[in-house]
């Protein structure tokens, strides 16, 4: 709803035009009108539904493991430029190894060595990319 | 006819080249995999692949993809008999009775008639499409813009009516979509729309790190910490050539599948997953014994493989003639279109006949390397499926992170692929259909361009989409598909004041 509302603020800012000459914020302004109208149609519905409905309890989740993953992404990408493709994919393959679903260390190192070669045939050899090659001179 | 065969043989000359056979084969295998493996789906695996398709040309790139969503369809029926798992949504009714034939010592016959009947309909299916496709472009190069926004209108509310959630939260996601796919610079007026000072937004969000985080990243975060322990049914897999009477039992239901697949996968919004279900359904109503489906007849297997190949081929049909996606797979597939500088429609057949009967034809090569990939190393495939999630998730992550990154060599894809790898798990957690966002996201720009020129042109006047046959046609459909639901839901609503008050 927050979204509907700030949608149609800025296209109104952004010129709603006129029908026989239709502005830049035409289309989005009346998308966010609808998704504002819809979210509290939705959110009424959800408020009467839930006396009537006892809700289904949802498999419990480690967000610890989705804040790490998230997180390992972002540093992965981050240290490319300077670690290189090679040393930065194995370890941080190696990381989600060893931290999202725990395997042997010898196992954990295996795979992310192969698993880096392997990312480096496909993206460096078949597909061209320039990877960065960081402290390796390839 | 004769100039048909002329361009399918032309297409052939196109497909059978080394690189496009090469690709066509890539894809297919990629597909089969894909198919069988739970927890990667076609979605993701395209959107994972579509930075790759960069580095090829246009037609290996399309060659490619739609090996991998036709081929998943033979993949996904792999692990519905022997798993009681679809791999693929579309294989979700060969479970009922393939499951079933594979407890009953019969693993083999199943499998091969699932081979066959899909060999059998993705063949039919292409002719179809052969035939179809460049019809229904001739007949489209009478739209206007008019017909065009209604068109598209019409395809965004089929796949918000038939999508598996809530309409309106549906609705909301459509909504959701054409705001972001707005994100960027306004080409009739140059001026930035919800950029805020961003200059990695200037250029829009691109629909490769979006589909990546929607499909990839969310496919990811929702899996990981799931424990699966799959039981894998041990079964010889001996006589994988199905004998006389199981084809005389599945020959008709094979062409019934066929023929509703590919008169539904034309239509926005039915995918391949209904019309199996409604093929399944079929078959146990004119069978002459009803009561032993559900305890592994082969019809029940062959009509619903059958069926979604069948969808899979004519879905590409609206796509080549039209350039409107009739689902989020197609919707991706014209993103590598797009990526390429390609704008699929009417004038694709003409302008660039080498993609149109190449693909096509790479369609006939792809659906043969299918048939012979897949009998003779079933056993290849089910040990794959052994392979536990852990090890296949760090890879499908590689693919996303490099993928990302190699658009720009920018950290700015990764984020935005980041944001939308959040933005799918919540959607997914919360009951939130991703098609109709993705089709909303790619197909908006076109639907508001095509609006405005049309009301330019009508003066401000909206009749303009009901006065011309060919719009109104498109809009009314449209129109009684998304208000239809809510006068349902409202008299209801009265009906039940209404008693409640009396």
């Amino acid at each position: 709803m927050c979204f509907g509302l700030l949608t149609m603020e800025e296209s109104y800012r952004l010129s709603l035009g006129v029908f026989r000459k239709p502005g830049e914020g035409f289309l989005s302004f009346w998308a966010g009108a609808g998704v504002t109208l819809l979210s509290v149609v939705l959110l009424i519905r959800q408020y009467l539904r839930k006396s009537d409905v006892s809700e289904e309890t949802e498999p419990t989740t480690s967000y610890a493991k989705l804040f790490t993953v998230l997180l390992s992404l972002l540093v992965y990408v981050l240290s490319l430029e300077w670690v290189g493709f090679l040393i930065s994919t194995f370890l941080w393959m190696a990381f989600l190894l060893r931290t999202i679903e725990p395997k042997k260390w010898w196992v954990s190192v295996l795979v992310s060595f192969l698993g880096s070669l392997i990312g480096w045939l496909i993206f460096k050899v078949w597909l061209g990319l320039q990877l960065p090659k960081g402290i390796l001179p390839f | 006819m004769p100039d048909t065969l002329h361009q399918i043989l032309f297409g052939f000359k196109v497909a059978l080249q080394p690189f496009n056979l090469l690709y066509c084969f890539v894809g297919v295998l990629t597909g089969t995999l894909v198919g069988i493996l739970p927890g990667l789906g076609v979605a993701t695996t395209i959107s994972l692949l579509l930075p790759m398709t960069y580095r090829v040309s246009p037609i290996s790139a399309i060659i490619m993809l739609a090996g991998i969503y036709y081929g998943a369809q033979y993949g996904g029926s792999t692990t519905s008999i022997l798993l009681n798992i679809p791999g693929e949504s579309t294989s979700v009714v060969t479970c009922i009775d393939g499951y079933k034939m594979a407890r009953n010592g019969r693993a083999g016959a199943a499998l091969g008639i699932s081979a066959f009947g899909s060999f059998i309909a993705g063949t039919l299916g292409i002719i179809g499409l052969m035939f179809f496709a460049p019809t229904l472009a001739n007949f489209a190069l009478k739209f206007g813009t008019p017909e065009y926004f209604s068109l598209l209108l019409m395809s965004l509310s089929f796949v918000t009516f038939l999508s598996e959630g809530s309409m309106l939260k549906s609705l909301i996601m459509v909504g959701f979509g054409l705001i972001l796919g707005a994100v960027g610079m306004d080409i009739v007026s140059g001026k930035m729309r919800f950029v805020y000072g961003i200059e990695a937004l200037e250029d829009g969000l691109g629909i490769v790190p979006v589909v990546m985080g929607l499909f990839g990243i969310s496919e990811i975060l929702l899996n990981i910490g799931r424990l699966e322990k799959r039981d894998i049914l041990k079964t010889d897999l001996k006589n994988l050539f199905p004998n006389l009477q199981d084809w005389k039992d599945s020959i008709m239901p094979i062409f019934r599948g066929t023929f509703l697949g590919f008169l539904l996968g034309v239509l926005p919004g039915f995918g391949a997953i209904i019309p199996t279900f409604l093929s399944y359904g079929l078959e146990k109503r004119i069978s002459k014994h009803p009561e032993k489906f559900g305890t592994g007849v082969i019809e029940g297997v062959a009509a619903p493989e059958s069926c979604n190949n069948a969808a899979s081929q004519a879905s590409f049909i609206p796509l080549l003639s039209f350039g409107i996606p009739s689902n989020a797979i197609m919707a991706l597939l014209l993103g590598a279109l797009l990526l390429h500088g390609i704008q699929p429609g009417p004038l694709l057949i003409r302008d660039a006949p080498e993609l149109f009967w190449g693909v096509v034809a790479s369609m006939y090569v792809g659906n043969t390397l299918l048939l012979l990939l897949n009998l003779p190393l079933i056993p290849l495939w089910v040990s794959l499926l052994r392979v536990p999630y852990s090890f296949l998730f760090t890879f499908v992550l590689l693919f996303c992170a490099v993928g990302a990154y190699s658009l720009n060599n920018s950290i700015s894809d990764v984020l935005v692929m980041i944001f939308f790898g959040i933005i799918g798990y919540l959607m997914k957690r919360l009951d939130y259909d991703a098609p109709p966002f993705v089709l909303a996201f790619i197909l908006g720009p076109m639907l508001e361009n095509a609006l405005r020129q049309s009301l330019i042109i009508s003066n401000g006047s909206f009749s303009i989409f009901f006065t011309r046959p060919i719009s109104a046609l498109f809009i009314i459909p449209a129109l009684i598909v998304l208000v239809f639901p809510i006068l349902v839901q409202g008299t209801k609503m009265i009906t039940k004041v209404y008693t409640a008050g009396s």
